[in-house]
């Protein structure tokens, strides 16, 4: 080291110390979320039988399917508002609105995902429940969902299409397209890995909810029958119950059912950057 | 001679600043009509004139007139217009699609054609970008694998799909290699057989080995045109001089 001095070596030892702190930092993330791992799945996976799985229960007695079904049917619902309402605003918001009206939608957007879900819940409780009469059910609690959901879709969706150079848009226009099919046609299909990122993101969020479906969907020993006015079992609401109640059978439902939900949004998070490679 | 484009009166600013003064210039019909000049002349916005993508952008004003074929260019239907002038971009733009999709896009946005027919109009289109034979086995491979300069063909072949009477190259050789840029370059004297080529760009010798005719572009105003030989060999205007001589500030 020719021509090393004091100062340099300064230098070095303050880049090794800050390289040290970030590998300690990130090694405790890492320790962090493999412990919760090993903790669900060291007490769900025991708890795990096919019998659990397909047969319908109260949190006390019984299984998970009408809770799994449940989570499915509500996010499903979730889904199938939030993906169009957040997918047309951030369409809007890249495509055709001014900047200032786009910074203050986005802005909107944001506010949405800092609302507490339990205020949430309550508002959509006196909302949908009672003043809509919808009661506890698959609907309501849908689009309490859905209103959590829209921002996450939007804000990704949205940033996928600003970050296609405006090259694109113009060579679409210059082959003599109008801007839907400008829009349809190519930024879409470009943005396609964002939506789908946003739409898992989402799903898995909304799936790990418990507060606002307190208030929204209620609990049901079997399977909704309707969209409205029957109320709909989930999973987090066993992990809640369960945990509270003083029997053993209460807490391996409690750990199955989250050892459940923790494979699911797995599933789907694998899924997504598998899509996100595929393109 | 035969005018494809003529420009009258043609002056476009942005934001108060004057980009194209009062410019008086004709296209001529199967010929490479080169625009030559140095950055910020003006040579974008200019061809973003003729096919009318500054209506995309509030800022741009534009008074004069453009004819193409002899009709006003604003009594056109931009997307008409758009379809009659095709234009390439400086850096290869391709669609996050496969090969064929890309050059079936034009074609599918007017109308659906039977399958053979597109089949037909992506072979044609690739054969006279010169890229048909290196990609004929890989028409459903996305174009995003091609290298830059077949990327550039690619999007030349993509521009000559809807079959147009111009096709205006944006500096297109810009960011590519040697190799790809003389493979270009060789590739207007063949589609100018065809079609009218409009070539803007900043390098001498390129517009000196392509062009049959230029037109110096400088802060806007044209300083000089006329036939590519009389200008290289014998520049009446003494900025244009010094530009192609290197001796430009």
């Amino acid at each position: 080291m020719k021509y090393e001095n004091g100062a340099v070596r300064k230098r070095m030892a303050f880049d090794r110390g800050m390289e040290a702190i970030g590998f300690f930092i990130v090694s405790l993330l890492i320790l962090v979320v493999l412990s919760i791992f090993l903790f669900v799945i060291g007490n769900g996976l025991s708890g795990i039988n096919i019998k659990i799985l397909t047969t319908d229960g109260n949190t006390t007695s019984g299984g998970l399917f009408n809770a799994i079904i449940g989570t499915w049917l509500l996010t499903g619902v979730g889904l199938t508002i939030s993906l169009p309402v957040g997918l047309f605003g951030a369409v809007y918001i890249s495509e055709y609105s001014n900047s200032r009206a786009g910074s203050f939608l986005k802005l909107f957007a944001d506010l949405l995902t800092g609302i507490p879900s339990i205020v949430l819940g309550f508002f959509g409780y006196l909302m949908i429940v009672v003043y809509l009469r919808f009661g506890f059910s698959l609907l309501a609690g849908g689009i309490i969902l859905a209103i959590m959901m829209i921002p996450y879709i939007l804000r990704i969706s949205e940033i996928s299409l600003s970050n296609i150079p405006k090259d694109i848009r113009e060579a679409a226009y210059a082959l003599g397209a109008d801007k839907y099919k400008m829009i349809l046609r190519v930024l879409l299909s470009k943005a396609k890995s964002g939506v789908i990122v946003g739409s898992v993101l989402a799903v898995s969020i909304a799936s790990g909810e418990t507060a606002q479906l307190l208030y929204t969907a209620g609990w049901n020993n079997g399977l909704p029958t309707g969209l409205t006015n029957s109320e709909v079992g989930y999973l987090t609401y066993v992990v809640w119950q369960g945990i509270n109640q003083p029997s053993a059978y209460s807490h391996q439902l409690a750990f199955a059912a989250a050892f459940v939900l923790l494979v699911m949004i797995l599933a789907l998070i694998l899924m997504s950057k598998y899509v996100q490679r595929g393109k | 001679m035969d005018e494809v484009i003529k420009t009258r009166g043609l002056s476009v600013s942005a934001r108060n600043n004057v980009i194209l003064d009062s410019l008086d210039l004709d296209i001529y019909r199967n010929k490479v009509n080169t625009i030559l000049g140095p950055s910020g002349s003006g040579k974008s916005t200019l061809i973003r004139t003729i096919n009318r993508l500054t209506d995309l952008n509030g800022d741009f004003e534009i008074s004069g007139t453009v004819y193409f074929n002899d009709h006003n260019i604003q009594d056109m239907s931009a997307v008409e217009l758009r379809r009659k002038i095709g234009m390439v971009f400086q850096s290869p733009n391709p669609f996050w699609m496969s090969i064929y999709d890309n050059v079936a896009f034009g074609p599918r946005l007017h109308g659906s054609l039977p399958r053979l027919k597109l089949d037909e109009i992506v072979k044609r289109s690739l054969t006279e970008a010169g890229l048909y034979q290196e990609v004929e086995r890989d028409l459903a491979r996305s174009a995003m694998k091609l290298s830059g300069g077949q990327q550039q063909r690619m999007c030349i072949a993509r521009a000559l799909a809807v079959e147009p009477e111009v096709i205006m190259l944006d500096e297109p050789t810009s960011s590519l290699d040697p190799i790809s840029k003389s493979k270009i370059e060789d590739l207007m004297s063949t589609l100018k057989e065809k079609y009218t080529v409009i070539l803007v760009t900043h390098d001498i010798s390129q517009a000196a080995r392509v062009s049959d005719f230029v037109n110096f572009l400088y802060k806007g105003k044209v300083l000089e045109k006329g036939e590519s030989k009389e200008m290289f060999e014998n520049p009446r205007n003494e900025i244009t001089e010094k530009f192609i001589t290197g001796r430009a500030d």
